[in-house]
């Protein structure tokens, strides 16, 4: 299968600290790569590299084939590569449906004066994009909070929003960065089940997690970081029986 | 919604019984023994409260329009005898009953109010153009006032190279010169991260002020001075200060709409994400420096438009318009009422031009001091650092929560 989104020799310095260095990776649609590693192993930072946060310092990043390297966030996101954050980065003072609707903001025509006389045009893109995002709040049930702002909402709520907002850019590729952290057990079992679904719509997936099973259960593929380089990669079998992924966990998981 | 209009009527009621005895008061000052003598005087008090009761109907329609997006509370005990009427207070009809009773009002103020108005009108524009940067965008400018005086020039300058030049005609060009002017200052610093722009129009419009204010062209220190009769085309019955009036409250109608409507659409829903997060606006498909760029843009071309109609009532323009102190000013009316609120900062602006308005006339203070508007900025000052403290998000909060459209159903 073709990969969707590769990389080839990406790395990322911080003045001296080499934060990722020289990964490769490649992830297609219906699949899910899981990136796991130690704390400050340069999981987000890679994100960071993906989405177009960070400029990387080395290597390239490809999206179908075509180099993607140094865009800006938000071209990576016309792109169609979506992303959560780790430490949530909601618009608090927008509604839950606000917030999705923002992510539909690149694929709507931008013509003021259409929106200052509301023409026909614009009523129908309105009213289109208030459906869908209310179908996309649904998919991740938070149909009933759809009128909350953002900043009232649930923890585990919030990460889901994260999750409706990031799809309602239609992406291809979705990054999700620790989408289960802080959740109780029956809570990540609804994030797995939330994650399995988004897999169903042919999404392809690069998950960060820290919760073991929960990676174990979905992943197709898991890389393991530490340091910034890549110590392992392969299906959750083969990576759960690596001595250098047991090593590099040893005391440092609790 | 109601509990808070009744804590503020109460307020109200509380300040006057409060302040009454002391505006009531007038000192007088005997030269041959030089004592202080206190005067009562009945209709200093009533002149100054029944003036100010013009500035509380102005607060309570605001308020009013700002929580009609909220559902009211019929079963509220003070509002439950009206409770019949609910399905006509409900009906959208009171918006443009608002808009004639205060376009009508030029029939029936008499000439220092409609004065007053226009001012305030003007002030109202301009607190809603800053509010676009500052409220929904949440970038700094400290120098708002550079674009009102470049808008006042450019009408007063064009009006004496273009003679019998009809505002009508010149408002489109202001507005897209104006516009240009905040696109070609925003953007080298809108690509930089930090609040660059706030240092920059700062800059500018010191920098405006000493080039006016040296130029011959611009009538440097002294200013320039118009014709009104000239510029304003009476509308037969009325006088011209009644025809102004009447422009500056249709300017100000529809920019409120215009706003409105920005405001609750893409654009606006854009502006608001860049205010809550940018990193993850940016991240969600937004162009932030394009979208900061258009906020900042129309901001200035309302400043400008608004510098155009205080040409149309004053004709009269100086450097002082492009002062620091006019956008200190302008800032505070917009914090003070409500960051991002659309009523909550013509509020904002009804209260800081009014009152001190009317403090002018209070006699007490033209005792104490007359040269009180001296003190203006100190008081603004005061009002901006109690609000960051207590009540940052102003009088009036924002609250987006609303959907015009949906789907039929
Ligand atoms: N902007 C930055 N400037 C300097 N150093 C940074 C920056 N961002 C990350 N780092 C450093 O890079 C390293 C990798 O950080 P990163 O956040 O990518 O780790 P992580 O794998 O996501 O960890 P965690 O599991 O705690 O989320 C850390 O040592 C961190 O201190
Ligand atoms: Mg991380």
């Amino acid at each position: 299968m073709n990969p969707l989104l590769h990389t080839s020799k990406l790395g990322k310095t911080f003045g001296g600290l080499k934060a990722v260095q020289s990964i490769d990776l490649s992830v297609a649609s219906n699949q899910i790569l899981s990136i796991i590693g130690p704390n400050g192993a340069g999981k987000t930072t890679l994100f960071n590299c993906l989405s177009g946060i960070y400029k990387p310092d080395d290597g390239d990043v490809f999206f179908e084939g075509i180099n993607i390297t140094g865009l800006k966030p938000y071209q990576i996101c016309h792109l169609g590569i979506a992303r959560t954050f780790q430490n949530i980065r909601l618009f608090p003072g927008l509604s839950a449906l606000d917030n999705v609707m923002i992510g539909q903001f690149h694929r709507r025509r931008l013509h003021p004066l259409a929106m200052l006389f509301r023409s026909e045009n614009y009523r129908n893109e309105e009213a289109v994009g208030y459906e869908a995002a209310l179908e996309l709040l649904d998919f991740v049930g938070l149909s009933e909070v759809a009128h909350t702002g953002a900043r009232n909402l649930a923890y585990g709520l919030q990460r889901r929003l994260e999750i409706a907002r990031a799809l309602a850019t239609s992406p291809r590729v979705l990054l999700l960065d620790e989408p289960a952290a802080g959740m109780n057990p029956s809570e990540a079992e609804h994030m797995v089940d939330l994650i399995q679904r988004l897999r169903g719509r042919g999404l392809a997936i690069i998950l960060i997690e820290h919760h073991m099973k929960v990676v174990m259960q979905i992943s197709d593929h898991i890389m393991v970081l530490d340091h910034g380089e890549t110590i392992a990669t392969g299906t959750p079998e083969e990576v759960r029986n690596d001595p250098k992924v047991i090593a590099a966990y040893l005391g440092k998981e609790s | 919604m109601f509990t808070r209009l009744r804590n503020y009527i109460l307020g109200f009621l509380g300040l006057a019984f409060i302040t009454f005895p002391f505006l009531w008061l007038s000192l007088k000052y005997n030269y041959a023994t030089g004592n202080v003598a206190t005067v009562l005087n009945w209709a200093h008090g009533v002149k100054f409260f029944s003036n100010l009761t013009v500035a509380f109907a102005i607060v309570a329609i605001l308020m009013a329009l700002h929580y009609s997006n909220k559902k009211w509370n019929w079963s509220h005990p003070i509002l439950l005898t009206l409770r019949p009427l609910a399905p006509l207070v409900e009906q959208p009809w009171w918006t443009p009953f608002l808009m004639v009773v205060v376009l009508s009002a030029a029939f029936y103020l008499d000439h220092k109010s409609l004065g007053l108005g226009c001012m305030l009108g003007i002030y109202m524009i301009l607190a809603l153009g800053l509010n676009i940067t500052i409220g929904f965008t949440g970038l700094l400018v400290l120098g708002y006032a550079a674009f009102y005086a470049f808008g006042a020039y450019l009408f007063a300058l064009a009006q004496q190279y273009i003679p019998g030049l009809q505002w009508w005609v010149a408002f489109p060009f202001i507005f897209v010169l104006g516009s240009a002017l905040g696109w070609v200052i925003g953007l080298p610093c809108l690509r930089l991260r930090g609040d660059y722009l706030a240092i920059v129009t700062l800059g500018f419009a010191e920098s405006f002020k000493e080039l006016i204010g040296n130029l011959n062209l611009t009538g440097s220190d002294i200013g320039l001075s118009l014709s009104a009769r000239s510029m304003v085309k009476a509308i037969p019955g009325l006088t011209v200060l009644q025809t102004t009036y009447i422009i500056v409250t249709v300017f100000l109608f529809v920019i409120l709409f215009a706003i409105r409507r920005l405001y609750l659409s893409p654009i606006g829903r854009a502006w608001v994400a860049i205010r809550e997060d940018e990193v993850a606006a940016n991240s969600m498909g937004i162009d932030v420096v394009r979208m900061k760029l258009l906020a900042f843009a129309i901001s200035a071309g309302i400043g400008a438009v608004a510098g155009m109609l205080f040409i149309l009532y004053s004709s009269y323009i100086n450097p002082a318009t492009a002062a620091f102190e006019q956008s200190v000013i302008i800032l505070a009316m917009v914090v003070l009422g409500g960051l991002g609120s659309i009523y909550g900062v013509m509020l904002g602006a009804a209260l800081l031009y009014l009152i001190p308005e009317f403090l002018r006339d209070s006699q007490l203070i033209q005792d104490f001091s007359p040269n009180f508007s001296d003190y203006r900025l100190l008081i603004f000052g005061a009002i901006m650092v109690a609000m960051m403290l207590l009540r940052p998000q102003g009088l009036l909060g924002s609250h987006r929560h609303k959907h015009e459209i949906k789907r039929d159903t």
